[in-house]
């Protein structure tokens, strides 16, 4: 997967959360999101702002460490989310 | 363990525990380790309590370790805090190191040889476990290691250290590695001296520490502390640390109960009256709570462990964050209480036919060893993230 998968507002959301991320970096996808900075305030923060963004709400079983390992993990459970809600 | 051996360590711990009673003043006062409390539990094989018994150690588990801590704590809050932070360290190596440096250091630890120091704060990272500024640098002669502690429980006393590492310049600061040093391996020069309000027994120094390790000496893996430390370190240091407060407070009511129920009550508590007994009620119900919450999350961590699972789980983490704040902040409030109960002459003096002010002290250090500002923090972001709320 490639950052082209993903729109903007996902993007943007991530990088804000990622203190170690320098402007300019690309985000890869396999992008370890905890190497980059995110830690446990900063994991609630891009939480709160992907669910009002995509119009989702995380279940509890996908608030584990797993989703919010890269920003493949996490963009896969906010497609999921957003796919199941539109049906 | 099996039930007499049990017995035979806690037969021990009381032994230790009337030595660290006999010096725990003078070791206050002067702000060093009890040396004689120190060769006692060398002697003791308390050292080696988590080593498994096949490399010499008692074969104790993690309710032994807390039980121990109490006892200990009983003696000297100081001294039982540097053997439950060198049993945090074992557990590390136990749980973390490659089988060669098991080992080498694992016999060493259970005949009581090797005291192991730990080297996570940093000058600029402060507490932060997990980001360490100093790198590990490769050398020809292994892996060379330039680290400022400013805080180093009993470092001068130390044989040997567990010292978080950047993993090497290039990396980001939260890539942390760990590794162990013998003390013959590491020029270690003073920093600093260590004159503060409590827990002055554990002569928490600064050290310069610069040398090389081989490779081998990476416990858990390059950059993989983090692992270490949600599996072994934090876990452990929580269970241990919130024991030896227990302990602590658990010494302070049985002495001020001891003195109530004597001839040698001063005057002015009137033990019939429902003042007197409402605070020790309050005294106690903040140590039954303490109590009960230790061993609640001895066991969770003790049953994850035995089935191999991780501890890395919102809700244990919750837990053990939760266990270490309430741990600081109701064993100190339960010694100030005690200290309001005492009054001026005997709660309050140096000297005192009761120890409360230096319990006082050395409680007052609880919440800001390892600050439970920052757990709350950690707390409070992970209850976000469990709506289903798993209570311990």
């Amino acid at each position: 997967m490639t950052s082209a998968d993903w729109p903007d507002d996902f993007e943007k959301a991530v990088r804000q959360h990622l203190p170690l991320l320098a402007d300019g970096t690309a985000l890869t996808s396999e992008a370890s999101l905890l190497a980059l900075g995110l830690d446990s305030l900063a994991t609630v923060g891009l939480l709160v702002e992907v669910e009002e963004t995509f119009a989702v709400q995380f279940p509890d079983e996908d608030l584990r460490a797993e989703t919010f390992a890269t920003p493949a993990t996490l963009w896969a459970v906010v497609v999921r989310l957003r796919d199941g809600a539109a049906t | 363990m099996e039930l007499s051996q049990r017995s035979a360590a806690l037969e021990a711990a009381a032994r230790v525990r009337t030595i660290l009673r006999q010096h725990a003043g003078a070791a206050d006062e002067q702000a060093r380790v009890c040396e004689p409390g120190m060769a006692e539990l060398r002697r003791s094989g308390l050292m080696g309590l988590l080593v498994p018994q096949e490399r010499g150690g008692l074969g104790g588990d993690l309710s032994d370790l807390v039980e121990i801590a109490q006892v200990l704590a009983d003696g000297c809050t100081s001294t039982a805090m540097i053997w439950a932070m060198h049993c945090q360290q074992a557990d590390v190596l136990i749980h973390f190191a490659a089988q060669p440096l098991r080992d080498r250091l694992l016999p060493r630890i259970a005949r009581g040889e090797l005291y192991l120091a730990s080297v996570t704060t940093g000058p600029s990272t402060g507490g932060h476990l997990l980001s360490s500024a100093s790198p590990l640098t490769d050398t020809e002669q292994g892996l060379w290691v330039d680290r400022e502690a400013p805080i180093v429980t009993g470092g001068l006393v130390a044989d040997g250290f567990l010292i978080t590492m950047r993993s090497s310049p290039d990396a980001p600061e939260n890539e942390v590695s760990l590794v162990y040093a013998d003390r013959d391996q590491m020029d270690v020069v003073e920093r600093g001296d260590w004159d503060t309000l409590g827990m002055r027994g554990t002569h928490s120094v600064g050290l310069k520490l610069s040398g090389a390790v081989p490779r081998s000496q990476v416990v858990g893996g390059d950059g993989a502390f983090r692992t270490v430390a949600l599996e072994s370190m934090a876990p452990v240091g929580h269970l241990a640390w919130a024991a030896c407060w227990l302990g602590a407070a658990r010494s302070a009511l049985g002495e001020l109960v001891g003195l109530l129920r004597s001839a040698e009550r001063p005057g002015s508590i009137d033990i019939r009256s429902e003042l007197v007994a409402e605070r020790l009620a309050r005294i106690r119900m903040d140590l039954e709570l303490v109590g009960a919450y230790l061993c609640r999350v001895t066991a969770e961590v003790s049953q994850l462990r035995a089935a191999g699972a991780s501890l890395a789980g919102t809700a244990t983490q919750i837990h053990l964050n939760t266990l270490k704040v309430i741990a600081a902040d109701l064993t100190f409030r339960s010694v100030d209480r005690m200290v309001q109960l005492a009054g001026l002459s005997l709660g309050y003096r140096r000297g005192s036919a009761l120890p409360l002010e230096r319990h006082f002290r050395d409680l007052r250090s609880a919440a800001l060893n390892y600050a439970n500002d920052r757990l709350l923090t950690a707390t409070g972001a992970l209850t976000l993230m469990d709506r289903s709320v798993n209570l311990a």
